[in-house]
């Protein structure tokens, strides 16, 4: 390539760097703007505010149980969904993407008429005197709920994506299915299962009108970190912000961790 | 010596299947143009594809039967498949690939699955392959592994879709070398799917030919090639056996 070229292309690369710099900017400015606006005693002060611990630990139980439930009956549906060809699977299908498209605010109205004391299911639950608004339980509802789609998307995708073959390989090698589902499928689509947990994890971390409006506020029962902060800013915006940066940090650690172990090593990379 | 049958129906889409196979201990090579259907027949016989009418038997077993409501599931009926690629899992190295059918048996510890593993190895002299990641294989080797997996199966009948197409010229010499062989020893039937006669001479097979959805010709070898000459001889076929003695 001649230096007249190079200087083409470098030219072009500049072009398109220009035009997406406005989308970066306000992609990356939030977090600049919390880490400069939060100083140490401020973070320190919102680590030692007795809110942050109860909804510190609430956040990560029920966003871990939630994943845990997504994970468990996500893949099912997600192999049932790559594998059918049935028109009830494909209308399904397009209807778990619902609560991604829906305003939260919505899924959390929509619980409380399926799930509230006079809800359709409600009235079920009343029965055996287990009310599951306002408590642990609707904060995990709500989880699964916004989360969910985001995880079953990607692995329908993961699964579709692989060789048939191979499935028919394990089939006449005297496998069951559930076989081939723990040992073939789930391996093999493991890069795009940890990608639509780590995506579905940030979702339910970060959840915040669903469980507003059908579990409610209540520290130590059902205040998750997004709603604590909600509840800092009205007695101490620094507090707030340092909160939002500790979200921040937790988030950015666990992602982290989830793809430094759990995504394999490309394959390509391995020859 | 095991004599198998196979007589079904099978539609879809635009393909549409009338065939009735019969075969014994000499590997049955399955021939026809591209799109005719001859993997849907494999799939049908290792109970992939569920034929909408019609049998087939293998010895004394019964494995489908539209008439008595058979379906023997592919994870029972020991038919061992290797298809075009190998079918060699890319999460597994060698040795846990081989060892993945015998996996499927309760009976089998770790150890013995590793053993046994090893044992079909060796015998297809790859045995210092066994760590590798399948993708680190050369094609040749991909197919010998893929065969060591069938191996160890213990299969009674194997299946091939076009076992040496992505081969080289060497390699696929010494897979035919050791199809044969293994095929010579195991006295079981095989059908395979092919589009070279070099494989039908090699492995000492009948020729089936899959047209138009209906098995339009079948007989040995000799027999076939002997109607080269003939004006009426298919024009696929005669493509087939072009200037092979």
């Amino acid at each position: 390539m001649n230096s007249r070229t190079h200087r083409y292309t470098d030219s072009r690369k500049r072009i398109w760097i220009l035009v997406a710099l406005p989308l970066l900017l306000i992609l990356v400015l939030p977090g600049i703007a919390l880490l400069l606006s939060a100083g140490l005693p401020a973070v320190w002060t919102a680590v030692s505010d007795p809110i942050f611990k109860g909804a510190l630990l609430l956040s990560l139980k029920t966003s871990i149980l939630s994943l845990g439930l997504i994970f468990f009956f996500g893949i099912p549906m997600a192999w049932w969904f790559a594998q059918s060809d049935s028109r009830v699977a494909r209308i399904l299908e397009a209807l778990v993407d619902l609560p991604v498209i829906v305003p939260p605010a919505v899924i959390g109205i929509g619980l409380s008429q399926a799930f509230g004391r006079n809800g359709i299911f409600g009235k079920v639950f009343e029965h055996w005197d287990w009310g599951i608004p306002f408590t642990f339980w609707a904060v995990i509802l709500a989880q699964v709920v916004i989360a969910a789609p985001f995880f079953i998307r990607s692995a329908v995708v993961a699964f579709r994506e692989l060789d048939q073959e191979l499935i028919v390989v394990a089939r006449t090698l005297g496998h069951s299915p559930l076989q081939i589902l723990t040992r073939v499928v789930i391996p093999m689509a493991r890069t795009g299962l940890v990608g639509g947990l780590t995506l579905a994890w940030a979702r339910a971390l970060g959840e915040f009108g669903a469980t507003l409006l059908f579990a409610g506020n209540m520290p130590g029962v059902t205040q998750t970190v997004p709603l604590a902060i909600y509840s800092a800013l009205e007695r101490d915006v620094h507090v707030a912000v340092a909160l939002s940066l500790l979200l921040c940090a937790l988030a950015l650690v666990l992602l982290f961790l989830l793809r430094k172990f759990f995504v394999p090593v490309s394959l390509k990379e391995r020859s | 010596m095991t004599n198998w049958s196979a007589q079904f129906e099978f539609s879809r889409g635009d393909l549409e299947l009338k065939v009735d196979l019969q075969g014994a201990d000499r590997p049955l090579a399955l021939i026809g143009a591209n799109g005719a259907g001859k993997t849907t027949v494999l799939k049908i016989l290792l109970g992939i594809e569920t034929p909408s009418s019609g049998h087939f038997r293998c010895g004394e077993a019964l494995l489908y039967s539209s008439e008595k409501s058979i379906c023997v599931g592919p994870e029972n009926r020991r038919r061992a498949y290797l298809p075009q690629g190998c079918g060699l899992f890319p999460h597994l190295d060698v040795l846990e690939n081989v060892g993945f059918g015998l996996r499927a048996q309760k009976s089998l510890s770790v150890s013995e699955v590793n053993k046994l593993s090893l044992q079909a190895l060796e015998e297809l002299d790859v045995s210092h392959l066994k760590t590798r990641n399948p993708i680190q294989l050369s094609a040749g080797e991909r197919q010998k592994v893929a065969l060591a997996r069938v191996l160890t199966m213990r299969p009674e009948m194997i299946l091939l879709d076009e076992p040496v197409s992505a081969l080289d010229i060497m390699a696929r010499r010494e897979v035919r070398e050791i199809l044969s062989e293994q095929l010579h020893e195991l006295k079981i039937p095989a059908v395979l799917v092919t589009h070279d006669v070099r494989d039908v001479r090699e492995l000492s097979a009948d020729v089936a030919l899959l047209d138009k959805g209906k098995i339009s010709l079948q007989g040995c070898y000799q027999e076939i090639s002997e109607r080269r000459g003939d004006e009426k001889i298919h024009p696929f076929l005669k493509e087939f056996l072009g200037d092979f003695n």
